[in-house]
């Protein structure tokens, strides 16, 4: 119950002692004073006046003392009431916001330099960050041309086993760097915000240029909407790379002559059903980590499009979960924020 | 049919051009704006392939010098960028298709073919895929020669499947191209056309296959093992 870094405890503390040490130097005083005065009257003196003394004067110092503690005590709580405030807005605040100060008026003018100073450390750990996106953008941007060249050059160059492995590879490379920029993207300033959308266009935009991915491998994906339009709040950027990354996710592990479909019911589920081998439920939690990939998958992927899923989600307000598909296979939900 | 390349990159110049020379396309080169604008200006292309990010300017500005002298000489544009803004960007101005880099040759040849393909353009006359073949003035299609007896709308819908072979066709796109972009949806038949072309189309042992992609569209495959 005493929290002995409370202010409050602490000043109970100091007023305590400093209501003992008046009271022990008051007796203290009374006892030499009254010594001197003993000598020439009875023995019962000293002990009277003492008594007198406590009778008439001490005993207001107990009631002056718990009076001055409750209203010092409830004086400091209130005061110190903004600085509980600011502590739940410092909280709140996530990474890739824009605005992190906290108002530094709000504080008492004892601990306004600490919440400036604060202030200022927030500010550069932000521009810290930003500059890590940005390099980490222009890092991926200026990556694509010599990725295309290389990928190009090993085109030309006569098929054998080698050859097969570096193209395999640098196709890897090039998804990568694509990935990395869209995580930038996503993390990046936040220019419109969510607005609202029709889901089923945006989705079936993102889904159209997949078929031929699909195809190429013998799968056929299907969407299936419930509702045409369904307004959601999102941005078309972050639907888009769900969408995207989602079905992409599922092509990898679909077997051929299998269908991979997006349903985007009423109530804003968008799901996407594969028939691969599905996730054990072990894996699940890091399913959305970066470079994260699976043990039990021999496919070639770069651990990022989950990440990718997870981060688009977070900036429109999205949940995503994986569960299993009845019958084998691995289902994505994510929860789209209804507009309206 | 004659394609300029616009790229700044050497190394990447040389190996788009390498692959569409072995694909029969004769290429002339531009390193800058400047270069490719002389160029467009002087020589009657089929095609233009375009990256954006060049030395003395933004490709979109070819773009637009293309489309006030050459209407609708197809152009297809390479490029680093690929956020939804930069595609619908690149598209407004009147790009006719996005390659996001780093991509693969095979890739940018069936795309500038489709492009190529479009009506008005040097193939957009007779589609081939696999061993099918379609007249598109003359309205007919054959297998291996064998003629295909087609109604109107299946003609219709065997045409923009060709033309865009090997992608998919939205059903939204095909509906407007069969029917009209006017015409209430309770028309659509598509569904019972398609089907009746893939009957067709498996009975004269034809080697392309129609898939469907359903609540998306449509797509016509050849698969590599028939060809």
């Amino acid at each position: 119950m005493f929290d002995r870094n409370s202010l409050v405890t602490q000043l109970g503390w100091r007023l305590a002692i400093v209501l003992s040490i008046g009271t022990v130097l008051q007796v203290a005083w009374l006892f030499v004073h009254f010594r001197g005065v003993e000598a020439g009257y009875a023995d019962a003196g000293l002990i009277d006046e003492l008594l007198d003394f406590f009778k008439d004067v001490a005993w207001t110092t107990p009631i002056i003392g718990v009076t001055t503690f409750i209203v010092c005590t409830a004086g400091m709580k209130r005061h110190l009431q903004p600085l509980r405030q600011l502590s739940e807005q410092a909280a709140q605040i996530a990474p890739g916001d824009k605005h992190t100060a906290l108002p530094v008026e709000q504080a008492p003018s004892e601990v306004q330099p600490l919440v400036a100073s604060v202030n200022t450390g927030f500010r550069r750990l932000v521009e810290a960050v930003e500059v890590q996106r940005r390099f980490t953008a222009n890092a991926a941007h200026e990556l694509r041309t010599p990725a295309a060249v290389v990928l190009a050059g090993l085109e030309r160059l006569p098929t054998n086993d080698d050859v097969a492995v570096l193209r395999k590879e640098t196709e890897r490379m090039g998804r990568i760097v694509g990935q990395l920029l869209s995580l930038a993207r996503l993390e990046g300033p936040n220019g419109t915000g969510v607005e609202h959308l029709d889901a089923a266009g945006v989705v079936r935009r993102a889904a159209e240029p997949l078929a031929h991915l699909a195809s190429a491998q013998r799968v056929t994906l299907a969407l299936d909407v419930e509702c045409d339009p369904l307004m959601v709040l999102a941005t078309e950027e972050a639907l888009t790379e769900i969408t995207r990354n989602l079905v992409e996710n599922a092509l990898g592990h679909a077997p051929a002559g299998s269908e991979v479909v997006i349903t985007l019911a009423r109530n804003g589920t968008l799901s996407i059903v594969d028939h691969g081998p599905g996730i054990p439920e072990m894996d699940r939690g890091h399913l959305f980590e970066r470079f994260w990939r699976g043990s039990w998958t021999s496919r070639p992927g770069s651990g990022l499009g989950l990440a990718i899923v997870a981060e688009a989600c977070q900036r429109i307000g999205a949940r995503v979960r994986c569960i299993s598909t009845p019958g084998g296979g691995a289902t994505f939900e994510v929860r789209l924020p209804i507009a309206g | 049919m004659r394609i300029l390349i616009v790229e700044d990159e050497e190394g990447l110049r040389r190996y788009v051009r390498a692959a569409l020379e072995d694909s029969g396309f004769s290429i002339d080169e531009a390193a800058c704006l400047d270069d490719a604008t002389g160029h467009v200006g002087n020589v009657p292309y089929d095609a233009v392939v375009l990256d954006l990010g060049l030395p003395d300017g933004d490709g979109l500005t070819l773009i637009q010098t293309i489309r006030r002298a050459r209407g609708g000489l197809p152009v297809l544009v390479l490029t680093a960028r690929d956020s939804v803004k930069d595609r619908v960007r690149g598209l407004d101005t009147g790009a006719d298709d996005y390659l996001v880099k780093p991509f693969a040759m095979e890739e940018l040849v069936a795309r500038l073919r489709a492009l190529l393909r479009r009506p008005g353009q040097v193939l957009g006359a007779v589609l081939t895929a696999g061993n099918v073949t379609l007249d598109t003035v003359a309205r007919n299609a054959a297998v291996a020669g064998a003629p295909l007896n087609l109604s109107r709308h299946e003609m219709a819908i065997l045409e923009q499947l060709m033309r865009r072979q090997g992608r998919l066709v939205p059903k939204d796109v095909l509906f407007d191209n069969v029917y009209g972009a006017d015409a209430l949806p309770e028309t659509n038949t598509i569904p019972v056309h398609v089907h009746h072309l893939r009957k067709q189309l498996t009975a004269l042992q034809a080697t392309v296959e129609i898939e469907t992609h359903r609540g998306l569209g449509y797509l016509l495959l050849v698969p590599k093992e028939m060809r």
